[in-house]
């Protein structure tokens, strides 16, 4: 009996260590020439001190992707209420619209990329940093099926912006299209809690989503489009006082409603007195 | 029609009720069950910050219910279990999670010494180090084994396991396989009170390809020195363990080990080059491709009226997961027993550890002596450091019982706590939190059916006797009255109330506020049935089930629970 019990061991252990793998070898940084870009909505907060690190990292992979990804730092009333002295407060009605319709995450750095379920299970998509850089190359690896074009007229003076978002249905496409259009500001110095560094009095925030041209939730261009259909939508607002228009970005996004999906087929930026 | 996964479970459930209609009519089988639900109304209470959750905002109700139903004859067992979740914040407390399906199914039967379990399997190797698949409601883990378990008695002190499948995921299941198998005996000396209990067991896990592309692309970012060049998708953990029993004497000793594998650490400093500015940033977080270990040990004496235990728990790089990017308490293969006092006391359970998979050194000391039917003391003392030594937890408790015939019962001591807030809630900025905390339990037997229990407890953060000047949210205090009126009703009020407040990290200008949390509760129990409600104002705070614990926001709102079995 003790023979058995011996040899079962040795099986056992054999069994499970003897077979060799091929090791997964890891590529260099990915170099993409595509066509498509793909949208990252960071969710952050001036009191929340692990988002720094995300910025920080979605800065890196904005080195990387250069101009096929898009970025936008969502600041919500989770993590988002100003410090005493604070001179803006980034959060807005549209921003907490968008957090309820993509659901707020569990855990923060979280963002969501190109609004997409990686998991396929329950339709969470917030996901956190270390899964960012995976999802952006899975997205930008996809085809390209609707083309996003900007063009855009603004008036430093009047501060009128007139915005014509226009493209094409590369193939057939079911499911509700929705066009959303942000605004968002770069480089605004005001204070964020930081777990590296503490309270920083002048923090450069970057990408703050300021409000959007569309609903926030998109508006519907049209259910299903044929290949070779195009689309063509022009909106316009007056960018206010406070905001430095030099630094501020027009982003343009066309997303599919299927079901539970809210996937963005594309996304295009522009500054706007570039 | 197609079979999907869901119809086909359906199916295998009309079976076992028709299987049970039929055996019924012959008298044969048992039927039995359990309903376990959870209905909470929110509230919006802004001050004491239970607010901006979609269930505070608009949902307004959420729940939970869980009804196992299980049946066996002929040989076999059958179960399957139906899980509700309607905008329930149990997954991720600051979210609504709604779905509902068939939560665990399985079958069980013995042939000879054959036994074969195919389903939702929850079960554990040792002492779960290397692999343990359970469930605890309380914080919504839910680690079964989906797959096939078989079992084998070689002898009747001598059993083999082998088992394979995925893990649940909610209703759908994780990509990466495990399989694992394991030997337990029982060896017994002749002719004295001495017996060992030997196992040992094997567990691996395959990283699925998609997991594994997306770990690949995070990786191919990472420049020297941080640059890692090969992965490998499988990794095992092995575990050797041991009971001895000796008379009044136990040990139990375990070693396990895990080969080189891909894990994050969330603790390690990462530099991140900006090409544009050049400035440097340091970022918390990175994969680390390490292999690991744990030594756990455990010697208890129980002698008359005197017991002892010394337990001492060595952990390395042992984040055993179904793939690196699982975080807290998801996606777990493992579990690692904590080594600390599980307190009860709702200010003494306050300040709670969570095990560290990445590295801990620890010892727990448990002493208890019973002069008398009267009277009893009990001391507790435990010790948690990181590998480099550095202070996470050490928590010092000390109890005494003093019985008086059958009409009072006084329990009384002292609590002194180091907590590491910075590890443990990821607080930054922080001290070590060092807490002084008196308690006092009165039990009053009225009459034969009333009762009366008065609970009460005083925390005092940063008393200063390590200098430490963390006080988180201040001083507490906590007093709950509780009148059992056998054997139907428990009516219980308590208030937990922070007298001296303060909270760390106030921007200027901003003071801390002195706020009651408030908690009426009424309890009915019918014979299996048992009906609770309470009112509940809760602060922020640690919440552990079995050991694992999360840092779970403030609740305010009503909470009711039907529990039922059959």
């Amino acid at each position: 009996m003790k023979k058995l019990i011996f040899l079962f061991v040795i099986v056992l252990a054999v069994a499970f260590y003897s077979c060799k793998e091929n090791m997964a070898v890891v590529p260099d940084a990915p170099v993409v020439d595509t066509a498509r870009k793909v949208m990252v909505e960071e969710f952050t907060g001036v009191r929340c001190v692990g988002c720094p690190s995300g910025s920080a990292e979605l800065q890196a992979l904005l080195d990387q992707f250069g101009e096929n990804l898009v970025v936008v730092s969502i600041h919500t009333s989770d993590f988002g209420s100003p410090f005493p002295t604070s001179n803006h407060d980034f959060r807005t009605q549209e921003a907490e619209e968008i957090a309820d319709h993509l659901g707020r995450p569990a855990a923060y750095p979280s963002a969501v990329v190109n609004r997409k379920d990686f998991d396929g299970g329950a339709y969470f998509l917030q996901s956190a940093k270390e899964l960012w850089s995976g999802h952006i190359l899975q997205e930008l690896e996809e085809d390209l099926k609707l083309t996003v074009n900007i063009t855009k007229e603004y008036d430093p003076v009047t501060r009128d912006l007139e915005v014509r978002v226009s493209g094409i249905a590369e193939e057939n496409i079911t499911g509700d299209l929705k066009l959303t259009i942000m605004v968002t500001e770069n480089n605004i110095v005001d204070p964020q809690d930081d777990e590296v560094n503490g309270f920083i009095q002048d923090y450069n925030h970057k990408h703050v989503f300021r409000t959007t041209m569309t609903e926030p939730k998109g508006d519907l261009i049209q259910t299903g489009m044929a290949e070779g259909e195009s689309y063509d939508k022009t909106y316009s607002m007056s960018i206010p006082d406070g905001w430095k228009s030099a630094d501020c970005e027009v982003i343009a996004f066309v997303n599919l409603i299927d079901g539970q999906k809210k996937e963005i087929l594309q996304v295009e930026s522009t500054y706007l007195e570039e | 029609m197609l079979l999907t996964k869901r119809n086909g479970l359906l199916l295998i459930l009309f079976t076992l009720i028709y299987t049970l209609g039929f055996s019924q009519s012959n008298n044969q089988g048992t039927f039995s069950g359990s309903l376990e639900s959870n209905g909470n109304f929110f509230q919006e209470d802004s001050l004491i910050e239970a607010f901006n959750t979609p269930q505070y905002d608009r949902q307004l109700f959420g729940s939970e219910v869980w009804l196992d139903l299980k049946y066996s004859n002929f040989g076999f067992d059958f179960g399957v279990r139906f899980d509700f979740f309607n905008n329930s914040n149990l997954l991720q407390p600051n979210e609504s999670y709604t779905d509902q399906g068939i939560g665990r199914w399985y079958v069980n039967k013995k042939v000879n010494k054959l036994g074969i379990t195919a389903g939702y399997i929850y079960d554990q190797i040792g002492s779960g180090i290397i692999f343990r698949a359970f469930e605890e409601r309380p914080l919504l883990i839910d680690n079964a084994l989906e797959g096939l378990k078989l079992t084998y008695d070689i002898t009747p002190d001598w059993k083999v396991k082998v088992l394979t499948g995925r893990q649940k995921n909610l209703f759908d299941t994780y990509a990466s396989v495990i399989k694992g198998a394991s030997i337990d005996g029982y060896v017994k000396i002749d002719s004295s009170s001495v017996s060992f209990a030997p196992g040992f067991g094997v567990m691996s896990k395959t990283v699925d390809d998609e997991n594994m592309g997306l770990l690949l692309t995070s990786l191919s970012f990472y420049q020297d020195p941080y640059r890692i060049d090969s992965v490998n998708y499988n990794s095992y953990a092995f575990s050797f363990y041991n009971t001895l029993t000796a008379g009044p004497f136990t040990w139990y000793v375990e070693g396990a080990y895990k080969t080189n594998e891909l894990f994050w650490d969330p603790f390690f400093r990462r530099t991140i080059i900006d090409e544009a500015t050049g400035l440097e940033t340091s970022v918390p977080g990175k994969f680390i491709l390490e292999d690991g270990n744990v030594i756990y040990t455990s010697i208890g004496y129980a002698g008359h009226g005197f017991g002892i235990s010394l337990e001492g728990k060595r952990t390395e790089n042992f984040s055993f997961r179904l793939d690196p990017f699982e975080r807290t308490n998801r996606g777990a293969i493992n579990f690692l027993p904590p080594m600390t006092r599980v307190n009860t006391y709702r200010l003494n359970a306050r300040y709670s550890p969570a095990t560290q998979e990445l590295g801990e050194k620890a010892v727990q000391l448990d002493v208890r002596y019973s002069p008398s039917r009267k009277l009893g003391f009990l001391v507790n003392f435990s010790n948690i450091t990181n590998l480099d030594n550095d202070l996470l937890y050490r928590e010092l408790y000390t109890e005494v019982t003093y019985k008086y015939k059958r009409k009072w019962q006084l329990i009384s001591g002292i609590q002194w706590q180091n907590y590491n807030q910075n590890i443990y809630e990821g607080k930054t900025g922080v001290d070590i939190l060092e807490t002084i905390t008196p308690y006092a339990e009165f039990l009053y037997k009225i009459s034969r059916k009333k009762s009366a229990r008065f609970e009460f407890q005083y925390m005092l953060t940063a008393p200063g006797l390590s200098g430490y000047e963390n006080r988180d949210f201040g001083d507490w205090i906590f007093a709950q009255l509780e009148i059992g009126l056998a054997p139907h009703w428990i009516i219980t009020a308590s208030d937990m109330y922070n007298v001296d407040p303060y909270k760390s990290n106030l921007p200027e200008g901003e003071t801390a506020k002195d706020i009651h949390y408030p908690t009426v509760g009424v309890v009915y129990t019918y014979r299996s049935n048992r009906f609770e409600v309470k009112y509940v104002k809760q602060v922020e705070g640690i919440v552990c089930a079995g050991g694992i614990c999360r840092l779970e926001p403030a609740f305010s709102g009503v909470r009711m629970s039907v529990r039922s079995t059959f």
